[in-house]
């Protein structure tokens, strides 16, 4: 009874707190909690256009997932979409910030913008304007290509190079904000430990491996998280300019999600190959959180 | 204690959803008050003036500003119609809407609705999208629709393919005829007309196709022979209409409920088409083009033969009226035979079919089913037919054009019969999953050194899988 009082008298010290998260949490329930645990109970059901008149069948669909060989391509080339991708989008990020920090503050503004820029304007847009780049027959790329003798490439329709073309579309808008959080996570290295680096003796690429790599971990960290998730959840680029060909070789896993539910309308299946595509990112998400904790953040 | 709570936390989750997607409303049965039979309702039907105060939802395929073949819109045309019914049936009101699909060529718009529980009333459009809500038992018998009289007016081929075993899920207004477009401005210029199937049957063989493809291709000034394309399921009728060259070649077998595809006629079929491939004869990277990426080749004028002619012929319209492609002349010309086969009969697929979602008020079933029956009159359903560039399959219609891309197949398919490229006497249940196998499978096909026949197969052990997954 005193327990209950104390919590109840510090409940209404701390309700206007309360109050200001509310909004968000109850949006947070509505929108996200209630259609994940919806979707978690629905995999366990064969589910079609009319929902209500779903049927109950257990694990069956994970099962028949686990044998599934486009399923399996699916996960396979999400996961290699992250290996490839996420890689390269921090080293080339990190690249370009480290050129960029030791700009002038007006010049640094102008290339912070020009790569964040493709970010702002979107996976859609950058896709229709890479449709065009790699068209078989009158494509920039494979015309450029022609000038240095080489023959014109199938970009879109032979594996793996539609992969590659995924993973070089992606790469456009993915490295503008990493670029922003180094550049930020740059500024904050006091220019004391780079003056005591220089009077050792230190050069520029050695101050960059070992003083600055190590002091950026936490925005790496960061930026390795946020970038696995955005390739797990890789889609509309997919969509755009592969349609997850040629035979299934560049489709996802949220792609295949989007066929299984609103083309092929299973919608219990598409559900189950969520909460697998959940599990993967929370194992993911896992880990790198391991990391985080032996971090000085 | 962090294992068990790991535990613990997991257990209570698939509890909670599982008992949340189980808490969810069941479906409402809907009455079987209209007793469906398989005589027609003779004209006893009780005029819709007795029913009080009904709203009829009807959506069409298209979008807001969808034009008629021959011009006019689609909704001016519908709002005409209706207003007309609603003056004679007072108390009726139709809800009309056009409603787009996806680039994936699903009807996106509708599925949501359905799942919403809220689909509309009657949904026109082709077979294959409408069939895969009745593949979902979604849709309501539409015999009582169609009087005896009816019955016996539609082409009897057309009418198999909107039933099932049990019942009539939908009614057709039309048929797509079609055969191959040729671009002959282009032949002109290169002074290869005479390689070219003369009037007045347009028909030739494989080997004589072949002469004048290879005399037509350019690459090195960016004109190819034809095209193909297989990126999405769109449109795969452009591809399986070149199996009317191949008489024993059938795409599936009605009567065993199975795939054939991998059939040795349909091997030799596939054979040919992916030796024009090898030969550079068409317009690179059919495994990623769709159907809206090989437009521009033709209006381009950078292909000049193509299948499903009726389809180009509309964009050449659309083009040459809005003013942004130059004029050409073309024509339209039998799908290749292969040498010692008859001349190849007119690709007919895609009807557009009427089909009626579920109902639980046996008035406004009655209602629907009254509308339909004026729909599919005659007159109207020609004028349906006309709008969608495509032929009606009443034979009471007395149908006659003046317009090329109509007339031409419409006699050549009296002369050599049509084709459906896909199924005769209806579409299997899971048709939407086979297609999306389909188009794996032709992506597969476009690639060097294809192994065809593995890839027939696969496609066919998957579809045929499909099917026996079917409830």
């Amino acid at each position: 009874m005193i327990k209950f009082r104390a919590f109840a008298r510090e409940f209404r010290k701390e309700l206007p707190g309360y109050l200001f998260i509310a909004p968000g949490y109850l949006a947070f329930i509505a929108f996200m909690l209630v259609p994940i645990l919806f979707a978690i109970g629905l995999s366990f059901y064969k589910a079609s256009f009319d929902i209500r008149a779903r049927l109950f069948v257990g694990f069956a669909q994970y099962i028949q997932l686990s044998k599934d060989p486009i399923f399996k391509m699916a996960l396979v080339n999400t996961i290699e979409y992250a290996l490839v991708i996420v890689p390269a989008t921090i080293f080339i990020s990190l690249v370009i910030a480290l050129l960029i920090e030791p700009l002038k503050p007006r010049a640094q503004a102008f290339f912070r913008g020009a790569f964040y820029i493709p970010g702002v304007a979107g996976g859609v847009v950058l896709s229709v304007v890479y449709l065009w780049i790699f068209n078989p027959t009158y494509g920039l790329l494979n015309f450029l290509l022609g000038q240095v003798g080489i023959k014109p490439i199938l970009w879109l329709a032979t594996p793996p190079h539609s992969f590659q073309a995924v993973c070089a579309v992606v790469l456009t808008f993915t490295i503008g904000q990493p670029i922003i959080l180094f550049l930020a996570g740059l500024a904050g290295i006091s220019p004391d430990i780079i003056d005591a680096a220089t009077v050792d003796g230190a050069n520029s690429m050695q101050k960059a491996l070992y003083i600055r790599l190590p002091l950026l971990r936490p925005v790496l960290l960061f930026v390795l998280a946020t970038q696995t998730i955005q390739v797990f959840q890789l889609w509309e680029v997919i969509y755009m300019i592969t349609g997850g060909g040629p035979y299934n070789t560049s489709t996802s896993l949220v792609y295949l999600i989007f066929q299984t539910a609103f083309v092929g309308s299973n919608y219990g299946k598409a559900s189950a190959i969520g909460v697998v595509l959940m599990v993967i990112i929370l194992i993911f998400t896992a880990i790198q959180l391991r990391f985080w904790k032996d971090t000085d953040i | 204690m962090a294992k068990k709570s790991v535990f613990l936390f997991v257990t209570v989750l698939v509890i909670v959803s599982t008992l949340l997607a189980a808490c969810q409303p069941t479906a409402t049965v809907a009455p079987t008050a209209v007793a469906p039979s398989d005589t027609a309702v003779p004209t006893a039907v009780p005029p819709a003036t007795a029913v009080p105060q009904i709203t009829i939802t009807y959506w069409a395929f298209g979008t807001e500003g969808s034009t008629m073949t021959g011009g006019g819109l689609w909704s001016d045309w519908y709002a005409n119609i209706f207003t007309q019914y609603e003056q004679a049936h007072p108390g009726i009101t139709i809800d009309f809407a056009l409603k787009g699909y996806d680039a994936s060529g699903s009807t996106l718009v509708v599925d949501t609705a359905v799942a919403a529980g809220t689909p509309p009333d009657i949904y026109f459009d082709t077979k294959f999208r409408v069939k895969k809500y009745q593949d979902a038992k979604l849709l309501e018998d539409l015999t009582p629709a169609l009087t005896a009289a009816d019955i016996a007016a539609y082409d009897p081929a057309v009418l198999a393919g909107s039933k099932s075993s049990s019942m009539m899920w939908s009614i057709p207004a039309d048929g797509g005829y079609w055969n191959m477009i040729v671009n002959t401005s282009l032949f002109d210029k290169a002074g290869l007309t005479n390689l070219l199937p003369q009037a007045p049957d347009y028909t030739w063989t494989t080997d004589q196709f072949m002469a004048a493809c290879q005399a037509i291709n350019d690459p090195a000034n960016n004109v190819y022979c034809t095209a193909f394309f297989a990126g999405s399921t769109s449109m795969d009728s452009a591809t399986n209409g070149w199996l009317a060259g191949w008489p024993d070649c059938k795409f599936f077998d009605a009567a065993a409920v199975q795939y054939t595809v991998n059939s040795p006629a349909c091997l030799e079929a596939f054979t040919f088409l992916h030796s024009i491939y090898e030969k550079g004869l068409m317009v690179p990277g059919a495994a990623g083009l769709i159907d809206d990426t090989t437009d521009p080749y033709w209006l381009g004028q950078n292909v000049a033969m193509l299948d499903q002619g009726n389809w180009y012929d509309s964009i050449t319209k659309s083009g040459v009226a809005a003013g942004t492609i130059q004029p050409f002349n073309y024509i339209f010309v039998q799908v290749p035979n292969k040498p010692g086969a008859p001349a190849s009969p007119v690709g007919m697929s895609n009807p557009d079919v009427w089909g009626v979602f579920k109902q639980t008020d046996t008035a406004k079933l009655q209602a629907i089913y009254d509308l339909i029956q004026y729909m599919q009159q005659p007159d109207i359903a020609t004028q349906i037919a006309v709008g969608w560039g495509k032929v009606p399959v009443r034979t009471d219609s007395n149908f006659t054009s003046t317009d090329p891309v109509v007339a031409s197949p419409l006699a050549a398919a009296r002369k050599f019969g049509s084709f459906d490229p896909y199924f005769v006497n209806g579409v299997p249940c899971g048709y939407t999953d086979v297609r999306t196998a389909w188009a794996d499978a032709r992506q597969a096909f476009w690639q060097d050194n294809a192994d065809i026949k593995a890839i027939l197969d696969t496609f066919v052990a998957r579809a045929d899988a499909i099917v026996t997954a079917c409830p």
